[in-house]
């Protein structure tokens, strides 16, 4: 390292992060000139633990790999799973599973915009776009049962009928949340001291976003149409009319706007859905508690990007294996590395800028041996040595 | 088009606003219907099939059966179960408040109420034996 | 009473109590009005509506525990809360309250207390620099980047009311609207008042100027190692910095708070809730700025529109208009 470069930690406990990660930036001044990442610090055991219970347990179980996109979990879930026992789901379930998955998009973004606007220091528009996002979790309690967990899914359909009076009362909020939006949309994109931080900020270039499979509004503003929803439609989306929002000014500014214009999209997709609800069940009746022999991978547009769910199951009520892979995974490199180039006052922004969500990418990782950082791995029959040695050296004991 | 102050008309409008926070701990807050809170069981209408045990999530649930009630009927010949009393035990600091208990019931034993402030400062206040 | 008297000035009034009191519910006022703002509620439980909760985070603060970073200066890091609240405590005596004392107020008091209230931006970059941390470390040259954009800009615009009244004591400055007859000078110098309002934010390192002490980038700045009774003496510097300041600026730009103890005292009171109310706005309403953008700014908009005000004020003055 060269002698003016300066090396500043920045984690595994920072008040930036919520949860734990390291990341190390090389600064020269306010330059940052180089920046690695670590993850680890988290493990869970969420996959292997849903290998000893059965698929509703592991439903319950995968809703708490993220707290934010839980409802994008489950059905992820849920779907490779449907697959697997090629269930024919009724089309008011999957509706009713599509309007909980956009409103969960909404509160996302909301919470998202909150966030930069936090970063950034912007503690007013943090505030009252969070005020706002009140009305949609009040949306979402009704409906579900629970604020954060909303356990709507089940295997085959959905657990909760929607009430003509709830589904009236839903348009009405969205109504108010489209205006809000709108005026966000202003905000966001003409108060000067934000714009001022947020543009040409973690610069990205489509190609390299391409390159590194980035997902979801991290790389559609860097004018990457990818969009589960359009290109591989789940659910009812090939039904639905909505734009695929990107953008091409590659840089924070341009996440914002994807982000904000995206969750327009959302109402417009929730309305469509409330106003041509087709009637009818909402859930299978009878569906059998053991699943077949098989594998299915998943996708579903969550609302960091696409979360991709693998299932094996192996006959029995428990699944064989379950795989996920949580949208931050695929951002996160590459949002490390687009903050190189800025100034350190840029890095919390560019990071968060993902909308990361470290405890649903992390795994743990085991290094055994590692000859760089001289750690060694000791065998029993040496520990046993080692521990005779010592005992005869300082307590005289023979064995 | 970047204006400066943009923000500061919506921002002096909220003064003349009442606040939009609760004064929750001093304020009683409502849950709406079908809020999911703590598990209950429904006296007597358990059968003891452990539907719940071998679905709860959190493995949170355990169904035990009550010694017989000497006072009570014998049984009449050749219905099962019947007269048999089970009670479940409730460990909700595990609880994850899914509902699947309360799906998988065979008898609807098992309701959700809307009881959301169960913090307490022993492990032991929080195991529940409902009969 | 030689020796009490001037004691009295120090400890009571308009020295440390009589400061700690009217910043501490200077304090309040700011975190309401910013709540209000906000839709949030503010303090509301210590005392009626919340009053005594700066007084109660302060007093918390000297409970807790007092630890000094191994690797820091030890005297240094000690000393910096105390000359720091010094500096801001003697800058409010020379404000132009209802007491005349030779202490507190002479030709050239203005001087003064510039200098005194550019002291606490540089304790606060020694504290940063003997904490030895990197954040402190960064924080503490970006106090000392910000102090060369905004210092000049706010030197500019407090002398534009010193030149108008033609002299350099503050008492004079102040009631020159109303002792002169030409009332109107207050509105001529919006444009400086604007720019005392900026850099005052600046000084107190407030949004969008809180760049030294953003906390999601560099933790807590230069204060970053300080614990306990050090952190709660800056927080105390802070508040009576914002004090001090704000009752500069109504003094110098809004008139003075003139008509001895009970009159005097209110328009105190009114005045400088206004420029506390003032400044909350700003604080509201803007994204933190990045220290190159806050030095491009002071430069390219803050230092020009000070010294056009300047320019103005000296031409009216040479026509004798004023």
């Amino acid at each position: 390292m060269e002698k003016s470069v300066f090396r500043i930690p920045i984690g595994p406990q920072h008040p930036f992060l919520k949860e734990p990660v390291k990341f190390d930036f090389d600064i020269r001044g306010e330059e940052i000139v180089g920046a690695r990442m670590n993850l680890g610090y988290n493990h869970r055991g969420i996959e292997k633990a849903c290998e000893q219970r059965n698929y509703y347990q592991c439903m319950y179980l995968l809703e708490r790999v993220c707290g934010i996109c839980s409802h994008s979990h489950t059905s992820a879930f849920v779907q490779a799973v449907e697959e697997i026992m090629n269930l024919e789901v009724p089309k008011r379930g999957l509706y009713l599973r599509m309007v909980n998955g956009e409103l969960e998009r909404l509160h996302s973004h909301l919470l998202w915009l909150g966030v930069a606007a936090h970063e950034v220091g912007f503690e007013s528009l943090f505030m009252l776009v969070w005020r706002d996002r009140e009305l949609i979790m009040d949306i979402l309690e009704k409906i579900s049962g629970n604020r954060v967990n909303y356990a709507i899914n089940t295997i085959g359909g959905v657990r909760r009928d929607l009430t003509d009076a709830q589904r009236k009362e839903i348009l009405g909020i969205l109504k108010t949340v489209r205006q809000r939006l709108d005026y966000y949309a202003k905000i966001g994109t003409n108060e000067p001291s934000f714009v001022g931080r947020i543009k040409g900020v973690g610069t990205l270039s489509a190609e390299r976003a391409a390159e590194m499979c980035a997902v979801g509004p991290f790389a559609r503003a860097s004018n990457v149409a990818t969009d589960v929803r359009k290109d591989d439609p789940y659910a009812c989306y090939a039904e639905m009319d909505f734009q695929l929002i990107t953008h091409d000014s590659c840089d924070v500014l341009g996440r914002v706007i994807v982000r904000v214009l995206e969750m327009i999209e959302s109402c417009k997709i929730i309305e469509q859905l409330l106003e041509t609800l087709p009637e009818g069940e909402i859930a299978l009746a009878k569906v059998s508690r053991r699943v077949p022999e098989g594998v299915a991978v998943s996708r579903y547009e969550a609302p960091r990007g696409e979360d991709v769910h693998f299932v094996r199951g192996n006959g029995t009520d428990k699944p064989e294996r379950v795989r996920v892979r949580a949208p931050t995974m695929a951002n996160l490199e590459v949002a490390t590395e687009s903050v190189i180039g800025s100034y350190v006052a840029d890095i919390p922004i560019a990071i968060a800028s993902i909308d990361p969500c470290y405890s649903c990418t992390d795994r743990m990782a085991i290094v055994l041996r590692d000859p760089k950082r001289g750690t060694e791995v000791t065998t029993w029959e040496q520990l046993r040595r080692r521990g005779i040695e010592w005992y005869s050296k300082n307590k005289g004991i023979r064995f | 088009m970047l204006k400066a102050g943009i923000f500061i008309p919506e921002l002096l409008g909220n003064l003349g606003q009442s606040p939009v926070t609760r004064v929750y701990p001093f304020v009683e807050s409502v849950v709406p219907e079908g809020f999911r809170g703590t598990p209950r069981l429904r006296p007597g209408a358990c059968i003891g099939c452990k539907a719940c045990v071998r679905d709860c999530t959190a493995e949170a649930i355990e169904i035990e059966q009550l010694p017989p009630d000497p006072n009570a009927p014998p049984p009449e010949p050749g219905k099962k179960n019947v007269g048999k009393k089970f009670k479940m035990i409730l460990y909700l600091d595990r609880c994850v408040h899914c509902a699947r208990c309360a799906d998988v019931c065979p008898k609807d034993a098992i309701w959700l109420d809307e009881e959301f402030e169960v913090a307490s400062f022993t492990r032991d206040a929080l195991r529940l034996e409902m009969e | 009473m030689d020796v009490v008297k001037p004691l009295l000035y120090i400890l009571v009034y308009p020295g440390l109590l009589f400061q700690l009191v009217f910043s501490t519910f200077l304090e309040w006022m700011d975190r309401k009005f910013y709540a209000r703002m906000q839709n949030r509620r503010g303090p509301l439980h210590t005392g009626y509506a919340g009053l005594l909760q700066p007084v109660a985070d302060i007093l918390k603060l000297f409970f807790k525990e007092d630890i000094v970073p191994a690797r820091a200066d030890r005297f240094m890091f000690s000393l910096m809360p105390i000359l720091g609240l010094a500096a801001v405590v003697t800058a409010g005596l020379y404000l132009p309250v209802w007491l005349v004392t030779p202490y507190n107020s002479f030709e050239g008091d203005l001087i003064v207390v510039l200098y005194l209230l550019s002291l606490p931006s540089l304790v606060l970059f020694l504290a940063g620099w003997f904490s030895v941390s990197p954040y402190s470390l960064i924080g503490a040259t970006r106090v000392l980047t910000q102090l060369f954009a905004y210092e000049v800009p706010f030197f500019l615009a407090l002398l534009t009311p010193a030149v108008v009244a033609g002299s350099w004591q503050i008492r004079t400055i102040a009631v020159y609207p109303w002792t002169s007859g030409a009332w109107w000078v207050i509105v001529i110098q919006v444009l400086a008042f604007l720019v005392a309002l900026l850099t005052l934010q600046a000084k107190l390192e407030r949004t969008p100027f809180d760049i030294p002490e953003a906390e999601t980038e560099v933790v807590g700045g230069p204060l970053t190692e300080y614990t306990g009774k050090k952190l709660a003496l800056f927080r105390i510097q802070k508040d009576i910095l914002m004090m001090v300041g704000s009752a500069f600026i109504a003094a110098l730009f809004l008139g003075g708070f003139p008509g001895g103890l009970w009159i005097g005292g209110l328009w105190l009171i009114v005045k400088t809730s206004f420029v506390v109310f003032l400044l909350s706005v700003i604080r509201a309403s803007f994204a933190r700025l990045r220290i190159d953008q806050i030095v491009t700014f002071s430069w390219k908009y803050l230092a020009p529109a000070s010294l056009i005000q300047l320019l103005a004020v000296l031409i009216l003055k040479g026509n004798g208009v004023i």
